[in-house]
């Protein structure tokens, strides 16, 4: 784990949702607003938390992105940190490239594990969690779930197996931008709310802003929150968060832009760098 | 050893005291699915996930990611069916190197009703990427299994049985992976069977041979990758082919022996004799078996009466 270092940290962010949103502007549609609300989570894992090296894929700490449609935002964090070429970016979409809609780890050896049907992340924790134990690894695994994805029966079996074997080495980051495909989640299916479920399950919860990435830092740094639970942080987040046309809007969830939607996304995104300083 | 839990139970123990990779992974299968033995000897590589399937097969997926060498029990359809998915994304396209056991395949809960019964799973897994599939029948040959889907590359799906058989044929057993086991030559017909139904196979063989019909009965132990080259040598010549089988209709062994007959347009007559589709029929093992039409007894009847109107049609012409 790296000190906390703010201004790294959001210009990391900031530079994944620009890669986010030049590579949909490029090679077309892709699943937006969930990898612009995560992109701060995943900045402040890779850029901080994680003891990552995609040489060493034993014993680094572990990222299962359970959310796998927020693909854009890990492809955008991998390739500011040089583990892959950003140019390569380019064949999103395209025949035979690397880098699909859903993240395949038999494509790139520098992911963990291949997702995209949600309701996975949470039980392949659980196995990472569980070897680290029987190997006496020291690893942590972090999981990045969404907040439609907590309707996942298989989800649920996770959630009470790591409360049962008392995974303090497992962190589930839940990415809660409140929309899904069809809407609210509180419209969709969302009974009562994921701190109580969690806890009730046995986890040891915090909530935090999840586009502030001091405060994500600091959940982050202190986990596991209680020992001999597995730790849940639950990131209040905008959807499409940092496109301001695109924010908080369920038709954003997965994006299709012309040529005009395009450059007005990039051109905000041009004017925060400038105001910034974050040119390249 | 006739009782195939038993078998398996021992047998993995003693792999596993060769092999510190093994783990051993339980859906409130412990007792039921032979582990018990296993969780005894090695509790700190034994993991009870509760009746929990698909967390199960993901569970296994990402700890052989990080070497290990897990063995997941589970009665067979909440395997093979619920988690079907959990199969196909985390260990068929990832390559992971699970074992999955599914306990009860075929009729094996024949008296538990349809919920419990296993008969399109061979179906479904068939269709999985980089998935052997094993279909024992008796405890030698559960054995051989479990050792060979421990030694093979990336996943594999053993069909478990449960009562307690005799082998098929006495004497020393040619099995090996990805060979048909050659258990009796003719010249007439050529019946292809797994698992318990090559016991049934053989009483039919032997049913019929008293009425001077000769049957090869050829063992496919191992159902991926299918063992086509004996198919084929086998069905050549013959007046007909036959399978037989545990399983529906439909993606089972009587579908893979005419994809491969097919494929090599061979136009030998194929007769499936199979569990009906949606068959909900429960009771006694022997007698289920017998109802379907599946025993050895009525199985020779059948072939019989096939081959008689084979035979017929064939005039006819």
């Amino acid at each position: 784990m790296k000190a906390l270092n703010r201004e790294k940290l959001e210009r990391l962010a900031f530079a994944i949702r620009r890669n986010v949103v030049s590579t949909i502007a490029t090679n077309g549609e892709g699943h937006v607003g969930g990898a612009l609300s995560a992109a701060d989570a995943i900045a402040v894992l890779y850029g901080a938390i994680m003891n990552y090296d995609a040489q060493d894929p034993l014993h680094r700490d572990k990222f299962i992105l359970s959310a796998g449609h927020k693909c854009l935002a890990l492809y955008g964090a991998l390739a500011e940190l040089g583990v892959i070429d950003k140019a390569e970016l380019k064949t999103y979409n395209q025949l035979g490239t690397r880098f699909p809609g859903h993240p395949d780890a038999t494509k790139l050896p520098c992911l963990d594990f291949s997702t995209g049907s949600l309701g996975h992340g949470l039980p392949l924790g659980c196995g990472y969690a569980m070897a680290a134990r029987l190997q006496g690894e020291r690893y942590r695994t972090y999981v990045l779930m969404g907040d439609g994805e907590q309707g996942e029966g298989s989800l649920w079996e996770a959630a009470a197996f790591a409360a049962h074997k008392k995974l303090d080495n497992l962190v589930a980051i839940l990415d809660e931008n409140t929309l899904q495909i069809n809407g609210r989640t509180s419209e969709v299916c969302k009974p009562t709310d994921f701190e109580g479920r969690y806890a009730a399950f046995g986890w040891a919860v915090r909530t935090v802003d999840g586009n502030d990435v001091g405060a994500l830092y600091d959940a982050l740094a202190a986990a596991p929150f209680e020992p001999g639970k597995p730790s849940i942080l639950v990131a209040k987040t905008v959807k499409s968060k940092g496109v301001s046309f695109l924010e908080d809007q369920a038709k954003y969830h997965h994006w299709n832009p012309g040529k005009e939607e395009a450059d007005r996304a990039l051109a905000e995104l041009d004017a925060v760098a400038a105001e910034r300083g974050w040119q390249d | 050893m006739n009782d195939p839990r038993k078998a398996f139970e021992l047998k993995l123990v003693e792999l596993a005291r060769k092999d510190p990779r093994i783990v051993a992974v339980s859906c409130d299968s412990c007792a039921g699915g032979g582990l018990s033995a296993f969780f005894k000897e090695f509790p700190q590589r034994s993991i009870e996930v509760g009746i929990s399937e698909q967390n199960a097969v993901s569970l296994c997926a990402a700890m052989a990611r990080q070497g290990l060498l897990p063995v997941l029990v589970i009665i067979n359809p909440f395997l093979t069916m619920r988690a079907y998915e959990q199969v196909r994304d985390d260990l068929g396209y990832m390559n992971s190197k699970v074992v999955i056991v599914g306990s009860g395949g075929g009729l094996a809960y024949s008296t538990l009703g349809s919920t419990h019964i296993a008969v399109e799973d061979v179906g479904l897994m068939r269709s999985i990427p980089h998935l052997t599939i094993l279909a024992p029948g008796d405890g030698d040959e559960v054995e051989f299994c479990l050792e060979q889907a421990l030694a093979a590359d990336g996943p594999v799906y053993i069909r478990m049985p449960r009562q307690a058989r005799s082998a098929p044929v006495t004497g020393p057993r040619t099995m090996e992976l990805g060979k048909a086991e050659v258990l009796s030559e003719g010249a007439d017909a050529a019946l292809y069977t797994y698992g318990p139904s090559a016991e049934e196979a053989m009483k039919a063989c032997r049913i019929l041979s008293e009425q001077g019909v000769s049957l090869s009965v050829l063992n496919m132990t191992t159902l991926k990758p299918l063992d086509t080259q004996a198919v084929l040598a086998h069905a050549k010549g013959k007046k007909a082919v036959f399978t037989l089988e545990e399983h529906a209709p439909v993606g089972g062994l009587g579908s893979a022996v005419a994809e491969v007959l097919a494929q090599a347009g061979t136009g030998v007559p194929l007769h499936v004799m199979a569990v009906p589709e949606g068959a909900k029929n429960t009771g006694p093992y022997e007698e289920l078996l017998a109802f379907y039409g599946l025993s050895g007894q009525e199985a020779a009847k059948r072939i019989a009466a096939a081959l008689q109107a084979d035979c017929q049609n064939e005039a006819s012409r």
